[in-house]
């Protein structure tokens, strides 16, 4: 009589190995252990390492098998169809698996049970088999695979009930024996990853049912799928080459490759460049786990179907992919676009066997393809996973999900940890989702009248010229501000005519974006600057912190540019300051683990607990060794002290030609985080501190030479410090210490719940440690300079160099909002450790006043515009140009503070400007640091102000200054509807012009006054009598000659210099020539350097231009004739702005970590000299350069 | 040292080896301690300088001195105006006449435009030697009932005072040297006889609209519609007998500002007394009130009286303390509460405190920077020769350098001058002669001592009163140099010009 046991059928264990690890020896004794009575197990060797000995030491009774090479699990394991017979079903095992003693019994009694032709197990981590990898999976009609179970999923049982599946995962399959012969076995064309879904697939097409018994569980350690185990070369270099059967199986790339490694060996410095490049493109071609996973998807597909449905689904696959790819490649996930090329590529290539496999599959069908498909999901699978993904976590994570789709990275955790941070993170990001959407409706919010209505003319929002005016006003010589000048312009304008270029022209789209765009990315820096501490909620909490000063929204208020480019510059060059602190690159290894600021939590390990010893280089946390997120290595040179000198230099420059007060801001930053360094002390301090003046210094150089002539020419200029540093208000209006300290100088910081992040701010003080600690020390020494220069520059004790307050404050800003942000940090990682106690107390209380502290900012959200006026001077000087027969100027006096546009300093308080036709454009913003011979114009102002003289106008006049504008706030005021910034000009001032005989004062309304110069001439004027007299027409009290006997006002102004004009060739402001008709006489043109103006004709003589007025041009025109005045500027700026844009694009290029194309461009340059060259010598093309670009 | 976030309490005692600090301030706590101890010394630390400093330029009154005394600018600038308004053409009764002084070395020349009302505006050229004085009377330019008139000189250094004369006497008043858009006269009368007019001339080619406020001591403040909106032509003259709405009302301060433009006004007070006699007072309107005025020199007339207005045009209550400067002793401050938009008057005679046999000088301060208008009132005894009333500001802020015109009316001289130093220290002054820049016997480097005026009177053949004379200082002084051969002292004061 037979005993149970020898009813039981035949199953034999069939495990494909490949040169396992330690780990083999467990897998052997747990099979040795199933209580399954038969049981045979084979191994299939298919490593160079013989595993017989192992074998027999664990499992005497398994049989070994060696084969000659690895052909793939599939392929190896189809193998046993030649080798076993007799057998009842097979069970197909990676050689990485541990089935529980009881596994397999469950398994078969399943299949016998629910007629089953194919069951798969539970699969649990290695590890800790409480964490679920597979309990089945399933696909959508694309062929992706989708699990049922989420990632990090605790075993409670909960996924425990037998049922049928579309897909039983590879690790430990059992198959029918009878079923595996009658459908032909794996599939021999799929090594990895996807066998399993083509042989399940094929079962049901053969009428098989496809089931899992949770009951029977396997430990899985997933070696190939998490990539702990590599694919073979062969495998990993096929990749396929459409219409090119000899590289399907990848020798071709891999002998390239080959070649041009052994090429570099030998080769020159240069060539091994080339050639290592050469190589990494090639590496960058290899097949990939996902791209195996996609293409045996697509080919599962093309295969199983019937026609109907292949020809149904086929398009909706390549229209989903051709999206795909495009999506992945506009988002930056080359990876996976590359997957799904070479998924169709190699597919294409494998047409021949698909034909055949296809057959096959339709001769074993038994079930059609609508009964197949009862298992399948409905939809795009991998459309919904990416947007739940890209919705839930980020693109990001979008991005990684398909690690997920396949299998699970993290094998090395274990599975409750990985659970639990699974969780954790997905419920922070939800947060940070729901904190930045919070934040983003806030912004669009508070900005929804600025971007639908854009920006009045106060302050520096001075309507942006078009980009050709740009662009022309950095290329052409000669700029417009005072009565002209030939001082170069700042590469600023040249930057945003570019960026007009960009928008086709759309400059009022470009402006909103300069100015709102700032404070998303000064929050996107502060966010940077954090994130190297690895506490997703102190990015979250720096950068709402940031966001939430009332800086930015100030700044907005009071028409403060300068201020929002620094609220947008600072973080980006702390970070890069702190970068420079770090210790020498040499000093870290760089392969080194990365935490660094364009490492998120998302991506990296993240979380830093404690910090570095005392004396050790926090800055390591933040400082990039090398490596950055996408694996790509920055050039070495670029953390060097030069490189990061250049880095930084670049973005000041960027900064201090939009705003010059950023090369002070920079050199106060740069001094505020060595302070920091040096009072928080530690070992290394000293050489840390240093290295950050070194950078910040350097950058200042580099910002010099990359700036320059403009740079030149302002610190050549009189008041260069104004120009840098920018206009000091009256001592009167400076902030005291309190605002300054709340960072409320503007009418939106102007209340005290803005003391919140401030007293918040001190929290990492009070509990942080280690590296927290430190640089929440070096935030506060750099807060506290910040706040000191402020507190002096806005009492004139800076002298020249009183940066204003809006601007000074940002550093403070950043410090505080760092401050706080490393608060969360200190909370996450610092208070556990405490007892309870005042700590906790301390943090509830900085969150608290966190809270209180943005609530200025939202309620300023509500107007829609951040207080900015909703009137600027441009509406209400726009009647002057109609009133006016030609061409005139008009002279802004007031406060620096609430002058629109750029101005010169007149004496503390007072500031002014001329622009023409009203109210000037943005190009007005850089004046220069050295009005010309504008300053006569100051100096007559001053006169009047000190009430050296009661006839302004007489001395205005020749300068064409038809209007005087005394501005006392920051646009014209409305009681009750539009309250502004008052800041008003000594009183002096309006005193001296109330006093001036020849002024005619327009408008006296709250926030400006107007006056008029009956007597001013027009800026191009004609008088057909005599001409203008050089000495006699200069401007002075020898030229007045009042009348004795008229009657009416005394008429100083009818001196014979100033009579007798009427306006000729009008033109637009800041033209370079003008052209029209002019009937002979004197012409006058109000423009200066004399010297460079020429008047052309077709009919009058070509003539340079005679001096009038001391400053004036005048031209001399014996009959009526088509004039052209012009200026003829000096071939000499051309050749400036021309190196000056060429050392831009070689530094950018440089920067930017692709130099490929600078090698080219040698290349070229060496293969055009070489021809040149071989012609002059009779050689011909060097040859050595020709290898080079043939490998190219 | 440890960086373990799970630490009781984060000591780094077995780490102080590595620092050089030692106790306290090592390791972590040390560092914790010493940016805690950073942060607040530079939070308290500049706190405190913020406190200690303050800022400057907060008071929200203009500075004295721009009140009352006209400045005269540097000898080297390019242009000088000065309007002079309230005085009548040749048929009035109080026929004006430019007294044009000038203190520099060089002649100035420049164009007199009289302005007169109903007549086309004149204009004359005129040029004022070096170091001496011309008079020009408007009325023989351009024909009116009243001429006011611009002085446009071609440089500066020169000071353009009025002098009023009719058959009530002489008054004088500096012109001004800039319009403005407000103006205050704390005193007036219409009773007893009495006219008070009110000249608003506009310089300027921008038309002005003038509204007047009179506050009186019977009506209390009153804005009569006549006065609201009172068009004022750029380069005329418009001129309001307040009388004509305030019929016999013994105590009338005027406020006059303006919707638009700006203008000069001045008020000519003409006071007769029974039984013949009485006076006339030109003022030039104090253009922005403030909280100190000073006068060097009082004296009470025998049989007459002296007293003192003050006009509070303010909206808060006025708290004003009186100190009185004697040559000897002291005496305590009298004080003063003037309700807002009113008026108060201290009469010498009924303060006990105030002597009546010497001079003293009057110092009246407002406290918590409250601007206030206080003028002078003298009433000589009848029977006492021309004029027998007189009225003058106070001097607000004073210089450390003034010029004094001469005195032009003829037969008339001086009769004191006073200099109170304005500081609280000692200021040495010296008088000289603008004439020959020479000191004054007996007013040379004389120190004058706080609260205690320096009064000289002029010895027969002293050039004072007789020819411009420049008074400088080592500090601030308020000088008063009063005519002599009037009623009573200080009816009629020499106006003043600070130098600038």
């Amino acid at each position: 009589m037979q005993t149970p046991e020898a009813l039981a059928p035949q199953v034999v264990a069939v495990v494909v190995a490949c040169d396992p690890g330690e780990w083999f020896e467990e897998e052997l004794a747990a099979l040795a252990a199933q209580d399954y009575p038969e049981l045979s197990v084979l191994i299939l060797d298919v490593g160079v390492e013989d595993l017989t000995d192992r074998v027999a030491a664990v499992a005497p009774g398994a049989y070994v098998r060696r084969l000659e090479r690895n052909l793939g699990f599939g392929a190896s394991a189809n193998t046993v169809l030649q080798m076993v017979e007799g057998a009842s079903h097979f069970l197909f095992c990676h050689d990485d698996i541990a089935p529980d003693p009881e596994a397999l019994s469950i398994m078969v009694e399943e299949s016998f049970r629910s007629n089953a032709g194919v069951i798969a197990p539970k699969y649990v981590r290695w590890e800790d088999p409480r964490g679920l990898l597979h309990v089945g999976m399933t696909v959508d009609k694309g062929g992706a695979i989708v699990d049922r179970i989420e990632p990090g999923e605790i075993d409670h049982g909960q996924h425990d009930s037998v049922r049928d599946v579309f897909l039983a995962p590879g690790g430990c399959t059992l198959v029918r024996a009878d079923l595996f012969a009658e459908i032909g076995g794996y599939d021999p064309q799929i090594f990895a990853m996807g066998e399993n879904l083509d042989l399940c697939w094929r079962a049901q097409v053969a009428g098989a049912r496809v089931m899992v018994a949770p009951g029977a569980r396997v430990r899985h350690l997933q070696l190939l799928a998490s990539g702990r185990r590599g694919l073979p070369d062969d495998v990993r270099n096929a990749v396929p080459r459409l219409f090119d059967a000899s590289s399907v199986h990848g020798h071709d790339v891999e002998g390239r490759s080959q070649r041009a490694a052994d090429e570099a060996e030998g080769a020159p410095a240069r060539r091994r460049r080339v050639l290592r490049a050469r190589r990494v493109r090639t590496r960058t071609e290899q097949v990939t786990l996902q791209s195996l996973q996609r293409r045996h998807e697509l080919r599962a597909v093309l295969k199983n179907y019937g026609h109907f449905h292949r020809f149904r689904v086929l398009p909706q696959l390549a229209v989903s992919s051709t999206a795909e790819i495009l999506v992945a490649w506009a988002t930056g996930h080359r990876d996976r676009a590359a997957a799904v090329v070479h998924a169709w590529r190699w597919n294409v290539t494998e047409r021949a066997t698909l034909r055949e496999a296809r057959a096959k599959v339709q001769a074993t069908r038994r079930l059609d393809d609508a009964s197949v498909r009862r298992l399948q999901l409905h939809g795009s699978a991998r459309l919904l996973a990416y947007l739940r993904r890209a919705v839930t976590y980020g693109r990001r994570a979008a991005r990684l999900g398909h690690i997920d789709e396949t299998e699970d990275a993290e094998g090395g955790t274990t599975a409750a940890a990985d659970a639990e941070r699974c969780i954790r993170e997905r419920a922070t990001r939800s947060a940070r989702v729901v904190v930045w959407a919070a934040v983003i409706l806030v912004l669009v919010f508070g900005s929804r009248q600025l971007v639908g209505s854009g920006f009045p003319y106060v302050g520096q929002l001075l309507p942006f010229a078009s980009w050709s005016s740009f662009l022309h006003h950095f290329t052409s010589g000669w700029q417009p501000s005072g009565v002209g000048t030939t001082s170069a312009a700042t590469p600023g304008t040249g930057i945003l005519g570019l960026g007009g270029l960009v928008l086709f022209g759309g400059v009022g789209l470009l402006q909103k974006i300069v100015v709102l765009g700032c404070i998303p990315l000064g929050a996107l820096g502060m966010s940077r600057l954090v994130g190297g501490f690895g506490s997703v909620w102190a990015r979250v909490a720096s950068s709402v912190a940031y966001l939430v000063v009332p800086l930015p929204y100030d700044a907005l208020a009071t028409g403060r540019w300068d201020a929002l480019l620094a609220y947008a510059a600072c973080p980006w060059i702390v970070v890069r300051l702190a970068r420079a602190s770090a210790s020498s690159p040499r000093d870290r290894s760089e392969d080194g683990p990365e935490v660094g600021p364009e490492v998120g939590p998302e991506v990296g390990a993240g979380r830093i607990s404690g910090g570095p010893a005392v004396g050790s280089e926090p800055l390591a946390l933040l400082a990039r060794s090398g490596a950055g997120a996408a694996g790509r290595r920055a050039p070495r040179w670029r953390t060097t002290l030069a490189g990061r000198a250049l880095g930084l230099g670049v973005l000041e420059a960027l900064l201090t030609s939009l705003a010059p007060s950023g090369a002070v801001l920079t050199l106060v930053l740069t001094a505020g985080l060595a302070l920091g360094t040096l009072v928080v002390g530690g070992r290394g301090a000293l050489k840390s501190s240093g290295r950050v003046v070194a950078v910040g210094v350097g950058a200042t150089a580099v910002t010099t030479v990359l700036l320059a002539p403009w740079s030149v020419s302002v610190l050549a200029g009189p008041a260069r410090w104004q120009e840098l540093a920018g206009l000091a208000s009256a001592p009167r209006s400076g902030a005291t210490w309190g605002a300054l300290l709340h960072l409320g100088v503007g009418p939106i910081g102007d209340t005290p719940l803005a003391w919140g992040f401030v007293l918040a701010a001190v929290l990492p003080l009070l509990i942080g440690s280690g590296v927290r600690l430190v640089w929440a020390g070096r935030a506060w020494v750099l807060a506290g300079l910040a706040w000191t220069c402020a507190w002096a520059g806005g009492r004139g004790w800076l002298g020249a160099l009183s940066v204003p307050g809006e601007v000074m404050l940002v550093p403070a800003g950043v410090g505080v909002a760092m401050a706080v942000g490393l608060g969360v940090a200190a909370f996450e990682e610092d208070l556990p450790g405490y007892r309870f106690g005042w700590r906790q107390a301390a943090a509830g209380l900085a969150a608290l006043l966190g809270f209180v502290a943005t609530l200025p900012v939202l309620e300023a959200s509500a107007s829609g515009r951040w207080d900015l006026p909703a009137n600027g001077y441009g509406e209400a000087t726009s009647w002057m140009a109609q009133r006016s027969p030609g061409n005139f100027r008009v002279l802004w006096l007031g406060d620096p503070a609430v002058l629109p546009g750029g101005a010169w300093q007149l004496s503390t308080g007072l500031a002014y400007e001329l622009s023409e036709n009203g109210l000037g454009d943005a190009t007005s913003l850089w004046p220069g640091s050295s009005p010309g011979p504008a300053g006569a114009v100051g100096a007559a102002v001053r006169l009047a102000e000190s009430a050296e003289t009661v006839r302004l106008g007489y001395l205005l006049a020749p300068y064409a200054v038809r209007y005087v504008v005394v501005v006392n706030t920051l646009g014209p005021s409305t009681v009750g509807s539009q309250p502004a910034l008052s800041r008003s000009p000594p009183s002096d001032l309006l005193t001296g012009l109330a006093r001036q005989i020849d002024l005619r004062q327009l408008i006296s309304q709250s926030g400006f006054e107007v006056f008029v110069d009956d007597a001013a001439l027009p800026e191009r004027a004609l008088r057909p009598s005599s001409p203008v007299g050089r000495a006699g027409a200069g401007h002075g009290a020898t030229s007045t000659a009042p009348s004795s006997t008229a009657s009416g006002a005394p008429a100083p102004g009818s001196s014979p210099a100033l009579s007798g004009w009427r306006a000729v060739l009008r033109s637009a402001p800041g033209s370079t020539h003008v052209t029209g008709r002019v009937d002979a006489g004197t012409i006058f043109d109000a423009v200066a350097p004399a010297s460079t103006w020429q008047l052309v004709g077709s009919t009058a003589q070509n003539q340079r231009a005679q001096l009038a007025f001391g400053y004036a041009a005048s031209f001399r025109l014996v009959r009526p004739a088509t004039v052209t005045v012009r200026f003829s500027g000096s071939w000499r700026h051309g050749l400036a702005v021309g190196a000056e844009v060429v050392l831009w694009v070689v530094v950018l290029g440089a920067l930017s970590g692709r130099r490929r194309w600078l090698g080219r461009w040698r290349r070229r340059l060496g293969r055009w000299s070489g021809r040149w060259l071989g012609r002059w010598s009779g050689r011909g093309v060097d040859h050595g350069v020709s290898t080079v670009e043939g490998l190219e | 040292m440890s960086q373990s976030g799970s630490h009781a309490e984060p000591v780094a005692a077995s780490e102080s080896s590595s620092h050089r600090l030692q106790g306290l301030f090592v390791g972590e706590v040390g560092r914790r301690l010493r940016l805690l101890f950073a942060v607040v010394a530079i939070v308290a630390g500049v706190a405190t300088a913020d406190g200690l400093v303050g800022r400057s330029g907060s008071s929200s009154f203009p500075a004295a001195g721009s009140a009352t005394w006209a400045t005269v600018n540097s000898s080297d600038a390019e242009s000088s105006a000065w309007f002079c308004v309230g005085g009548s053409g040749t048929g009035g009764g109080a026929l004006g006449t430019l007294v044009l002084t000038n203190a520099t070395a060089h002649a100035v020349s420049g164009t007199v435009l009289a302005a007169p009302t109903g007549g086309a505006d004149r204009s004359t050229r005129v040029s004022v030697p070096a170091e001496g004085q011309i008079g020009v009377v408007p009325a023989q330019v351009a024909q009116g009932s009243w001429v006011a008139a611009t002085v446009l000189l071609d440089g500066g250094g020169v000071g353009v005072s009025e002098v009023v004369t009719g058959p009530l006497g002489w008054s004088s008043a500096p012109c001004a040297s800039s319009t403005s858009s407000n103006w205050y006269f704390a005193h007036g009368s219409t009773a007893s006889g009495a006219s008070l007019s009110l000249s608003l001339y506009n310089p300027s080619t921008t038309d002005a609209v003038v509204n007047i406020t009179l506050d009186s001591s019977s009506a209390g403040v009153v804005q009569p519609p006549a006065y609201q909106g009172i068009a004022v032509a750029g380069g005329s003259l418009v001129v309001e007998n307040v009388g004509d709405h305030l019929l016999d009302d013994p105590e009338v301060a005027a406020e006059i500002s303006t919707s638009s433009g700006t203008v000069v006004a001045a008020e000519l007070q003409s006071t007769p007394q029974a039984g013949g006699g009485g006076g006339s007072s030109l003022l030039l309107g104090v253009r922005s009130p403030v909280s100190e005025w000073e006068f060097p020199q009082n004296l009470d007339p025998p049989g007459g009286s002296l007293v003192f207005h003050v006009f509070n045009p303010s909206d808060h209550e006025a708290s004003v303390s009186v100190k009185v400067g004697l040559a000897q002793g002291a005496e305590q401050p009298l004080s003063l509460r003037v309700a807002p938009r009113s008026g108060s008057e201290l009469v010498a005679e009924h303060e006990m405190r105030i002597p009546t046999s010497g001079p003293y000088s009057l110092e009246f301060h407002a406290a918590g920077g409250v601007g206030i208008v206080v003028d002078r009132e003298v009433l000589a005894q009848a029977g006492s020769a021309f004029p027998r009333a007189g009225q003058v500001h106070g001097v607000a802020g004073g210089a450390h350098r003034a010029l004094l015109p001469a005195v032009i009316p003829p037969g008339t001289g001086a009769s004191s001058l006073a200099i109170s130093g304005l500081s609280s220290h000692p200021v040495v002054v010296t008088v000289r002669s603008a004439v020959r820049g020479v000191p004054l016997a007996g007013l040379d480097r004389r120190v004058v001592q706080p609260g205690r005026p320096l009064i000289a009177t002029p010895q027969p053949g002293s050039p004072l009163g007789v020819v411009p004379l420049l008074v400088e200082a080592s500090g601030p002084v308020a000088v008063e140099l009063d005519a002599s051969a009037t009623g009573a002292p200080g009816a009629v004061v020499v106006p003043c010009f600070a130098l600038g």
